[in-house]
């Protein structure tokens, strides 16, 4: 599990009520808040990438002024082996042109380890 | 009450140190639970690093865990950025760990040997160092120190630029070492020089805070420098209502929506606004006397200096004015003005001119003609437009308001890049207001360090160390006393630049080519020549990198590195900030630092093959001495390789401990296998050039317990504002100012024509101390004219095509393209286009659609909306694809006095794919 602490901002009069419709959320928590109308908020996703898309949804949240990620775990997240084989040839250096490039998306997403 | 479990401790955690990261006040118990204990959770170690992107510095926390990095967090201890980070800056751990990071070396072979038509086969350091040494001795041998070329880098840390710059200049006597920062910063460098007599800003971030007005020339800052950004638009929101800013740009980006004033100009018009600005100061006397007459000259230099394509193009021979031109120059624009361009050897050159020359240069510069040039958008009103030039002037020159000039690409990548450098400054020294708190024309760097380590360092082909000079024989002498090197090791003709180095090698001249840090067969302009001349002729092409980009596609030999966290670095951020980080982790595989690359292929050339007569065709004598006999006085043997020379012998005396105070619990790989602590040793001797000389550096250590230091540091003490009493510690009490860069400081008299025979020279200073450091120097108030590009839209390629980047992509996307989130968010280069000349050549919104110059053709998607609002008549292309390798369309045209590349402007047309 990924973990992300965000700062948020409101108007310090709904802070309340976005905080509740925020602890609302299965994968939001909210940890402190202060008078000025900010919060710590906490989110977990399996990935980086299901991270990314809860802080846009806070982001996009009536009421969120500011809403940054301010630390970010990823201490748990499922790696595979980090870099090729001591064989291995990424097909693309030796591919021609035409190949790269049908294959070039395919790459991308196949090299990721995320 | 939560229960606290491991993961609900792990998340408050996280909490409480976010809480602390944005100055929230936690309750007492919170603190202590979560805050106060080392390492917490349990066996994190958090160590504080620097962002491996963008030129802003940021500073970072970075947790390890079991050999991994696991967290990252901005470091609310860093100056820079107080505890925030960008997109970009979240994931520069997670950059290191994609799939297919390189971890063996790849040659190219057939048959069991090398073969230029090979595939790749994986081999050992031994076998690849081997072939290199092989291949770039075949070269020197046939062409002599200028047959090997080394393209080196703005993300080199400042140590592994030192050292690759110490092994080509002094062990292989050669110049051709040239860093992609030349496509990036050396317009800037250049205006400088120029203007100051030395390299790099007098201000800093700071200013921010200080400042009444931000104006933002060709820098998109809100996507390029998002933290620096987040600082502008705090000043904006809480600084009341004096704060302005004003965006200048050939189209509408995301900058706009914070700006008061928005100004969209039509390419290299840039040029005749600051003329007018310049005027208006001058015409309604708000010049700042007292500071002008003390502390400044007027100056100029030839126009007629070509544009830094190839020697063979018409253009470069003779230039036929267009009316606007002529207009700029003071001639009859209805006249045909055939100018032949005799200046092309010789761009720098300038000479001072008396205030009444430079008024009388300045006089077409109206504002009626300045805003029928300079009007970008053909939908807006001109009086409109006026209204806008006007209120810019007026925002310069208010009486208590102090001014920002922010620039990037936008003025660098220009053909005329270090005019425009000048001419910014001219405003701001016209009117007294640079150098001072909240009062700087500042140019904003791309690369971590582009400052620290590939201008400090001297990686460019015509720079030593600490600013000094290749052709400067006393530079050259003082260079060769601090590296132990017997007289007339370091060869006098200055190197290829790098658009000229990938000439040479399409005419054969250079033949062993090293790329390391950069993606050059991505990066460079006119892309099909230097690709072809690469994978087509004799020649052999080594590219390090940590994963397989199209340089590593194109070359022969492939070595993987280590990347950022990898290794022991610094780096030197724009506002001469430089900032140390440690190891944190193992690189994957056989992977190896760019250090550790330098000082083994240093291991296998000796003394005597390097150090004998070799030739150079444009040194005096058609070579460089043989300087063994030198060497052998020296106590060095013409058996000693490089390695022992260079590098070996002064860093024994800082034996690998360990145990030492900053070294203790972090792993440093390099040190271990040579056995010395190389950073230190290589820190130490650099530092060496910098003391007395207004570069001072501090101690190694030092930078271990803060996060950062702005030099010169003097008695430990940082600079903030260079060149200004009770700021900087060069200026004497009572001088108010000191520019005391010391280059170019005698120049010929002369008038708007040229230099006048026999009226002598002006010295910019009266008296320097003992140790030669200027006491009272002087700046240049230059007025260069407006000029044109030499590419322009035309019947048959229609539209001005400018390319750069986007927030979530750095450069070439090598890295950024392996975060799976930054790929998402941009997965593919688009051509931003109005909506009115898509739909005139049929194309909507995501359509394909075929881009073509004179020079080549890709197919992207069409975007006429979102984050880049273009106007009629020009089109933008992010260059960080490689699927869409726009660079093949762009022209290898320059600015001639930096040979920095313009990728801003060249003509293109569009048509459905």
């Amino acid at each position: 599990m990924n973990y992300s602490a965000i700062a948020i901002s409101t108007r310090p009069e709904l802070l309340e009520s976005l905080g509740r419709e925020i602890d609302a959320l299965p994968w939001a928590e909210v940890y402190h808040t202060d008078e000025q109308g900010r919060m710590i908020v906490v989110i977990e996703g399996n990935t980086t990438g299901l991270e990314v898309e809860r802080l846009k949804e806070l982001k996009a949240m009536e009421g969120v002024g500011f809403a940054e990620m301010v630390v970010h775990y990823f201490g748990e997240e499922k790696i595979p082996e980090v870099g090729m084989a001591p064989d291995e040839i990424p097909e693309y250096l030796n591919d021609d042109e035409a190949a790269t490039r049908a294959n070039h998306y395919q790459r991308l997403k196949a090299m990721s380890n995320y | 009450m939560k229960s606290f479990n491991r993961r609900n401790f792990l998340k408050a955690s996280l909490a409480a140190s976010a809480a602390s990261v944005v100055g929230m006040k936690l309750p007492e118990e919170v603190r202590a639970q979560f805050m106060e204990k080392a390492g917490i959770p349990e066996g994190w170690k958090w160590d504080k690093a620097v962002c491996r992107f963008c030129g802003t510095g940021c500073g970072q926390l970075i947790a390890t865990k079991g050999g991994r990095i696991i967290a990252v967090k901005g470091d609310p201890e860093a100056p820079v950025n107080r505890g925030l980070n960008c997109i970009k800056g979240y994931f520069s751990a997670k950059i290191m760990y994609g799939r297919d990071r390189l971890t063996k070396p790849l040659l190219r072979m057939k048959d069991g040997k090398f073969h230029k038509k090979g595939k790749f086969v994986p081999v050992s350091w031994e076998q690849a160092f081997d072939e290199m040494e092989r291949q770039a001795k075949r070269w020197m041998a046939e062409k002599g120190p200028t047959g090997v070329s080394l393209f080196a880098s703005g993300q080199y840390t400042i140590d592994e630029g030192y050292a690759a710059a110490k092994f080509w200049k002094a062990g292989l006597r050669s110049n051709n070492i040239d860093p992609n920062a030349r496509h990036c910063m050396a317009s800037a460098v250049v205006g400088f020089y120029q203007t100051f007599g030395m390299d790099e800003p007098q201000g800093n971030y700071e200013d921010i805070e200080y400042t009444d007005t931000v104006i933002l020339w060709g820098a998109n800052m809100a996507e390029m420098h998002p933290i620096l950004w987040s600082r502008v638009t705090d000043r904006k929101l809480t600084g009341g209502p004096k704060i302005k800013i004003v965006n200048l740009s050939t189209f509408r980006n995301r900058c706009s929506d914070m700006a008061d004033l928005e100004i969209i100009f039509k390419p290299n018009t840039d040029l005749a606004i600051l003329n007018y600005i310049a005027r208006y100061v001058v015409e309604n006397n708000h010049v700042n006397w007292d500071f002008v007459k003390k502390h400044t000259v007027f100056a100029t230099g030839p126009y007629d200096i070509g544009y830094g394509l190839r020697g063979s193009e018409p253009v470069e021979r003779e230039v036929t004015l267009t009316r606007a031109e002529a207009i700029a120059q003071r001639k009859n624009p209805d006249k045909t003005h055939k100018i032949k361009q005799n200046n092309t050897a010789k761009p720098v050159k300038h000479w001072a001119i008396s205030f009444e020359d430079y008024r009388k240069a300045l006089e077409p510069y109206s504002l009626d003609f300045v805003a029928k040039l300079a009007k970008g958008d053909d939908e807006e009103d001109l009086a409109a437009f006026k209204a806008k030039l006007v209120k810019l002037a007026e925002l310069y020159v208010e009486k208590d308001r102090s001014v920002m000039s922010f620039w990037t690409m936008g003025f660098n990548q220009h053909v005329r890049g270090s005019w425009v450098n000048e001419l910014a400054y001219a405003v701001h020294l016209l009117l007294g207001k640079q150098a001072t708190p909240g009062n700087s024309a500042f140019s904003l760097t791309g690369q971590p360090s582009a400052c620290g380590t590939a201008r400090e360092v001297g990686t460019f082909a015509h720079r030593l160390p600490a600013d000094m000079l290749v052709p400067v024989a006393a530079h050259r002498k003082r260079t060769e006393k601090l590296w132990k090197l017997p007289s007339g090791t370091l060869n006098p003709v200055v190197g290829t630049h790098a658009v000229k180095m990938m000439r040479e090698l399409e005419d054969g001249n250079i033949g062993f080519f090293w790329c390391q840090v950069t993606n050059p067969f991505q990066d460079f302009a006119n892309l099909n020549h230097w690709i072809r001349a690469a994978r087509e002729l004799d020649n052999f092409i080594v590219c390090s990198d940590a994963y397989p980009t199209i340089s590593a596609k194109v070359a022969d030999l492939i070595l993987p590195s280590a990347m950022i966290y990898e290794k022991w670095g610094a780096y030197g951020n724009a506002e001469r900030r430089t900032q140390h980080w440690r190891q944190q982790v193992k690189a994957p595989g056989e992977a190896k630092g760019d250090l550790w690359q330098i000082m083994e292929f240093s291991k296998r050339f000796k003394l005597k093959e390097v150090w004998k007569s070799v030739p150079v065709k444009k040194a005096k004598g058609g070579g460089l001495p043989d300087v063994l006999a030198g060497a052998q006085a020296m106590g060095y043997s013409p058996e000693d390789t490089l390695f022992e020379v260079l590098f070996a012998r002064e860093g024994r005396k800082y034996p690998w401990n360990p145990n030492d105070p900053v070294a203790r619990g972090y792993p440093n790989d390099i040190a271990e296998e040579q056995g010395f602590f190389v950073h230190r040793a290589l820190w130490d001797e650099y530092r060496e050039f910098g003391i007395g000389e207004g570069h001072d550096l501090a101690e190694f250590d030092a930078y271990h317990s803060v996060r950062g230091l702005r030099w010169p540091v003097v008695d430990g003490k940082e600079t903030l504002w260079r060149f200004s009493e009770g700021h900087d510690p060069y200026v004497p009490k009572g001088q108010g100012f000191n520019f005391y860069g010391p280059l170019l400081k005698k120049i010929p008299r002369g008038d708007l024509d040229g230099p006048i025979k026999g009226a002598g020279k002006v010295a910019l200073f009266t008296k320097k101390n003992r140790h030669g450091m200027i006491l009272d120097g002087k700046a240049k108030i230059f007025f260069r004219p407006f000029a044109e590009a030499p590419e322009r839209p035309d019947e048959e390629y229609d539209l001005w095509l400018s390319t750069g980047r986007v927030l979530e992509h750095w450069h070439s996307g090598t890295m950024t393209r392996r975060v799976p989130e930054l790929h998402r968010a941009v997965p593919v280069a688009q051509v931003f286009m109005h909506p009115a000349d898509a739909e005139k050549r049929g194309l909507k919104r995501n359509d394909l659609a075929l881009l073509e110059s004179r020079r080549g053709k890709v197919t992207t998607r069409v975007e006429t909306q979102g984050r880049n609002v273009m106007p009629r008549g020009m089109v933008f292309v992010p260059w960080f694809d490689e699927h869409v390798l726009i660079n093949k369309l762009t022209l290898d045209q320059t600015c001639p006095m930096s040979k920095e590349t313009d990728f801003k402007k060249c003509a293109v047309r569009v048509t459905r794919a």
